[in-house]
């Protein structure tokens, strides 16, 4: 039988090339296009919590995003009812087929959708040219329901919105965005801060 | 027509700490859950959430993995009150999904593949009073 092992071998790290500091984003400035150097000096440009709110991930749902290309391209009339914005909490993930009826929207006992009226007041214009940046809800921080009981689904991680409350699929999604894993339990009130949600456009 | 004394259907919250009926002839009208149902809100009384509040949670967005190493978000997170915990942004990442989660799919695009509720019993399956008749 053998018996063997390894000596390790010392081997320092070398070089091979000079030392290069790590170029800052502009030096990459001529290997862009134009518009990826306006969207990057724009993020730069913004406050650390505004950048924040551009890195959240989401995204504009199906439904919505084939009816704003419809629109200017073939002049089909926007179809989706929005006199009220419905924003609902969920415990799973979400992506573009959101809807009305998507399973495991949250159900603490009193949850209910957070309905917003859709005007300029709570979906204030945006900013930018490049990139379109709109921030709501503008006026003020928004409440949901307290909870007064731990139900089910609880634990809520993505917010989803919708153009309707009738719980079915007649409620078609509108756009979602994931959300800090947080857990509601009786006596809560989840809240949306004013200017929470963060919607670009490029 | 006279306001009945409780209220049963779908609900919806219009952000100001009042929940409301959201169908039939009341919809509109707050309501506040109250020893096991809804019932209506008579003006000059608290609202549902003045009724019941007593911790306010913010819904913060979540960031990526790179960003909670960047210490100006991490004290943003925190004059928030939002978790800094790597955990609770790990779905930040498009495409990020575990095996536990009840939309994942092995073989769906993404591994994500939303479930629905059948029309005719997903109006009542949140949102709604009946859903919460049980507490």
């Amino acid at each position: 039988m053998d018996n063997s092992f390894a000596l390790p071998r010392i081997k320092p790290i070398m070089r091979t090339s000079p030392w290069v500091p790590c170029p800052a984003i502009e030096e990459r400035f001529g290997e862009m296009s134009k518009p990826m150097r306006d969207y990057v000096k724009r993020l730069l440009h913004l406050p650390i919590r505004e950048r924040i709110g551009v890195m959240m991930s989401g995204s504009l749902a199906f439904t919505l995003s084939k009816a704003s290309v419809d629109l200017p391209f073939g002049a089909t009339a926007f179809g989706l009812t929005n006199t009220t914005l419905y924003h609902g909490l969920w415990a799973a993930t979400l992506d573009d087929t959101l809807a009305g009826n998507t399973a495991t929207e949250c159900a603490y006992t009193s949850y209910a959708r957070l309905g917003l009226t859709n005007n300029t007041t709570i979906f204030a214009a945006g900013s930018g040219t490049t990139t379109y940046t709109k921030t709501f809800p503008s006026d003020a921080t928004k409440s949901f329901a307290t909870s007064t009981g731990t139900g089910t689904n609880n634990t809520v991680t993505y917010l989803g919105i919708l153009n309707g409350n009738a719980g079915t699929s007649a409620d078609k999604g509108y756009a979602w965005c994931s959300v800090t894993s947080t857990v509601i339990n009786n006596g809560d009130t989840p809240q949306l801060a004013q200017n929470a949600l963060t919607l670009v456009q490029d | 027509m006279e306001k009945p004394a409780t209220y049963s259907g779908r609900l919806v919250c219009d952000g100001d700490d009042n929940l409301l009926a959201s169908e039939g002839d009341w919809e509109g009208h707050p309501v506040a859950f109250h020893e096991g149902s809804y019932v209506f809100v008579q003006p000059g009384e608290p609202s549902h959430n003045q009724r019941h509040q007593q911790n306010v949670l913010v819904v913060n967005g979540t960031v990526s993995a790179e960003d909670l190493q960047n210490p100006e978000v991490i004290a943003e997170l925190e004059r928030r009150g939002a978790s800094t915990d790597p955990a609770d942004h790990k779905h930040h990442e498009p495409g990020y999904i575990e095996e536990d989660d009840p939309h994942y799919h092995p073989t769906a695009p993404n591994n994500i593949k939303l479930l629905v509720h059948p029309d005719a019993i997903s109006p009542m399956v949140t949102s709604h009073t009946e859903a919460y008749k049980n507490g």
